[in-house]
């Protein structure tokens, strides 16, 4: 299409100055683009606002929507234009002339000089949201400053106040309970929420003095204070193993790889120690137990040795010096008693401590002497001699005997010997008289002793041995009663009807005293695994170092009442 | 080439975070610590170092984007680092938790940590619906030229009027007048027009109705124009129908500009100020452990 364009600028004056131009292209375009052949930088035009094509009606003008044109007066988005009519084009009056020679179509254009074509005073409507109330930078200082006081400074604040933060608490304001990073255990709930009772200094963690401000001064150490490693324990942290704050909340501290820190390879970590063995996991890296026995033969007669030897030892024996065998006692056919015959059980010689963890040590009157009396005369069943020294025994049956001489006695043997009758009543009897019986009274207490001694009573149990005529000896007696006391077995938790005694301990074949019958590692490892990440695979018990062994010791108490009493009342 | 910042070279960035990400819950899971899993152990520290010197990082894009003159990195680069790595920060910070949570400094600092990224995870979204809609619906006007367009059809149409009997002129003029867009947040983001009109009625009485979306004028308008006899005035009213069509039309884009704009911009006023009191609790998060270790 070939349009011919005027541009009228029109002088204050009223001169007009006229330029032409000739267009050819495919439209005559409008807008605010600048590839556009009408442009304008008036803002409120788009940058494609119209275009007029050439059509078989003729010229035509195409607005592009949302754009608008006044046509004669109406506003309209497309319309044929003829010879003569006036387009408003934004700032620009568009007129249609008489096509000259050789064009499609002719227009003129001028600025609209109107008044109310300049621009109107637009509309100021909120539309932003910073206008509208929301500021970004007000909100940010006061959400920073807000949690750094509340979260840091009022709590530090406090803290170095003299009960600053129980002021705050009160005030029902943040106090330092909110930089606690979780529940403490039940154990320490008598620590109420006060912070500063462990958390004494700040920025230094909680010190192993604090803890032992509650917890015994004599509190039981690892190892005995002449050892090698007691300096560098006396180093180690209460909260290496006691930690607080966690969840789910454990006390102590039960991974075995804290124990293994040392254990795993003591020869390196421990040099100056002696005996110990490497450990690694009980399932499978755990040393044969080995048993604290009385050594017998180191023992004198008032004191005891103890020698720990492992129970693969070759040739493991005990030195009790008794000849007591658990096989001849736990005969399935029973064994004679005064009763009759009787079938023996475990419990019918070890009686359970009132823990029910363990057993009150072997004592001739608890365990044996319900079936072992000490009755040594058909004729007085109910004298028995004591269980005692021999002397004691042979003085004790010298006693008896000169006493039942010398009163109403009748001497068994006095049918063949016309000496041995006693005319009665005694008291009167000559000083000659009264010696001839006390003889023979001594002569048969003598022979009885031999009889008590070597033949049927106390020689069933004991090694004894006769030096004089009327002199035995003995052999002391050194039984082992705890085996192992480093370990915490609790027998009560392992007797069960499932489970007797013979699971671990084979006393029914047992023919010898001397047999030690503390079951090997391997007999608790049918039901126990090794630590915590090993036991739940095989099905078994996963058990760590702690599950046998304590760092501290059963027997002490971890919590001192005078001492803790002190520091509470001190602290509230 | 336009390239939306989560396609930024080839998601440099997803990979980078993902990497993180996977280092991270690997070694958690691998990490048997003689504790409970917490901040307090080496892995715990670990990730907690790295959180917070990414929250600092990130905090930091705030200053960049205004750096105009700053040569480290687009600014292009700099959001699809935020936005990935950004992700990630949920992974490494939950993971320094140890799964613990409570009511303290260190939780409140975590679910701070949270809220900002959640607000960051829905301008995201509203930056991937909306910017399309809002040049859709400009297309290439401004919204004060659009304003601008108002003024100038209300102009046009108070001329007109001015051939008209009085209650038109009036009628036009109080619908400039009582135009009411925008205004409080809420407004803004629901788009609302609580534009009224004062018209005249068959009595000849002015009553203010409402007239959102132009509604009443044209209504009014269309009776006007069905009682005109008058083939001058049915024009000259015809005109105004239609003025205040395209001035309805205008309105719209108008208010759905703002509208856009406003959902553009609203997470960033969770975004921003949730963040600066992150760093608040991060501050007492990490001062309060080491004050009472």
């Amino acid at each position: 299409m070939r349009t011919s364009i005027k541009f009228l600028n029109r002088a204050d004056g009223g001169a007009v100055e006229i330029s032409s131009r000739l267009h050819e292209g495919e439209a005559l375009t409008f807008g605010r683009a600048t590839d556009q052949v009408l442009h304008t930088s008036d803002p409120r035009v788009p940058l494609q606002h119209s275009r007029i094509v050439s059509s078989a009606r003729g010229a035509v003008l195409r607005c592009k929507a949302p754009a608008q044109a006044v046509v004669n007066g109406r506003t309209t988005r497309d319309a044929v234009l003829a010879v003569g009519d006036i387009v408003q084009l934004g700032p620009y009056v568009l007129r249609v002339l008489e096509p000259e020679a050789g064009v499609d179509l002719s227009v003129s254009v001028e600025a609209d000089q109107r008044a109310d074509a300049r621009a109107a005073a637009p509309l100021a409507p909120v539309l932003d949201l910073s206008v509208a109330g929301l500021r970004k930078r007000r909100w940010s200082w006061a959400f920073f400053l807000v949690t750094l006081a509340f979260g840091l400074i009022l709590p530090w604040v406090a803290h170095n106040a003299e009960g600053g933060n129980q002021t705050l608490r009160s005030l029902h304001l943040p106090s330092d309970r909110i930089w606690s990073s979780g529940p403490l255990h039940s154990a320490h709930a008598g620590l109420g929420q006060k912070c500063e009772s462990c958390h004494v200094k700040a920025f230094v963690s909680v010190r192993s003095e604090t803890c032992l401000d509650c917890h015994a001064s004599n509190l039981h150490q690892h190892v005995a204070a002449g050892h090698a490693q007691a300096a560098s324990l006396a180093q180690a942290k209460c909260t290496n193993c006691h930690v607080e704050h966690d969840e789910p909340s454990t006390l102590v501290n039960r991974d075995q790889r804290v124990c293994l820190d040392c254990h795993a390879d003591p020869k390196k970590s421990l040099p100056d120690s002696k005996g110990l063995q490497a450990v690694a996991d009980f399932g499978d890296s755990h040393p044969e137990f080995r048993v604290s026995m009385i050594d017998a033969a180191a023992s004198a007669n008032d004191s005891v040795s103890v020698q720990r030897l492992a129970l693969d030892s070759p040739g493991l024996r005990e030195r009790s010096g008794l000849k007591f065998t658990h096989a001849k006692h736990l005969d399935p056919k029973g064994v004679k008693t005064a009763d009759g015959q009787k079938v023996m059980a475990c419990a019918d010689c070890h009686v359970a401590n009132r823990d029910g963890r363990g057993f009150a040590p072997i004592t001739m009157e608890t365990s044996c002497a319900s079936c072992h009396k000490l009755e040594f005369d058909p004729a007085t069943p109910d004298r028995k001699v004591p269980h005692g020294k021999p002397a004691e025994v042979v003085q004790a049956l010298i006693d008896h005997y000169s006493g039942r001489y010398l009163n109403d006695y009748t001497d068994p043997h006095a049918a063949a010997d016309s000496a041995r009758v006693v005319s009665l009543p005694t008291l009167g009897a000559s000083p000659a008289a009264r010696a001839r019986l006390l003889g023979n009274a001594r002569e048969r207490a003598l022979t009885v002793a031999k009889d008590v001694f070597e033949r049927r009573m106390c020689v069933d149990c004991h090694v004894v041995e006769r030096v004089d005529a009327d002199e035995w000896r003995v052999a002391a007696v050194k039984l082992t009663s705890t085996w192992m006391p480093g370990a915490e077995f609790d027998h009560g938790a392992h007797g069960t009807s499932l489970t007797p005694c013979s699971t671990c301990h084979a006393a029914e074949k047992s023919k010898e005293a001397a047999d030690v019958l503390m079951p090997s590692i391997k007999v608790c490892r049918d039901c126990h695994a090794g630590g915590e990440s090993h036991g739940e695979a095989s099905g078994k018990l996963a058990s760590g170092c702690t599950t046998c062994h304590g760092f501290h010791g059963a027997a002490q108490p971890l919590w001192q009442q005078s001492a803790a009493r002190k520091v509470l009342k001190a602290s509230s | 080439m336009h390239q939306s910042f989560l396609q930024y070279r080839g998601k440099r960035y997803l990979w980078w975070a993902l990497s993180l990400c996977f280092v991270a819950v690997l070694a958690y899971a691998w990490h048997q610590p003689v504790s409970p899993p917490n901040g307090g152990t080496w892995l715990g520290y670990t990730l907690g170092t790295i959180g917070a010197l990414l929250i600092l990082w990130l905090t930091a894009l705030g200053v960049r984007k205004r750096s105009y003159q700053s040569a480290v990195g687009t600014v292009q680069g700099w959001v699809s680092a935020h936005v990935y790595l950004g992700l990630a920060l949920i992974v490494v910070a939950t993971l320094h938790t140890g799964f613990q949570f409570g009511w303290n400094v260190h939780t409140l600092a975590y679910v701070l940590m949270m809220t900002v990224i959640v607000s960051g995870l829905f301008g995201v979204v509203m930056y991937l619906r909306f910017p399309e809609r809002l040049s859709a619906n400009r297309s290439s006007q401004t919204r004060e030229q659009m304003l601008q367009e108002i003024a100038d059809l209300d102009q046009r149409a108070l001329r007109i009027a001015a051939n008209l009997p009085a209650e038109f002129a009036e009628a036009i003029a109080s619908n400039r007048d009582r135009t009411r867009i925008g205004g409080t947040v809420l407004d803004i983001l629901r788009g609302r027009d609580r534009s009224q009109v004062s018209l005249a009625g068959d009595d000849g009485v002015l009553q203010v109705v409402p007239n959102p979306a132009q509604e009443h004028m044209l209504e009014w308008l269309g009776r006007q124009l069905s009682r005109s006899t008058d083939a001058e005035r049915t024009r000259r009213i015809d005109e105004l129908v239609n003025l205040m069509a395209s001035r309805r039309s205008l309105l719209r884009r108008v208010i759905e500009d703002a509208r856009i704009a406003g959902w553009l911009q609203v997470w960033l006023y969770v975004h921003v100020p949730i963040t600066f009191a992150l760093l608040g609790s991060l501050i007492a998060h990490v001062v309060s452990v080491f004050l009472y270790w």
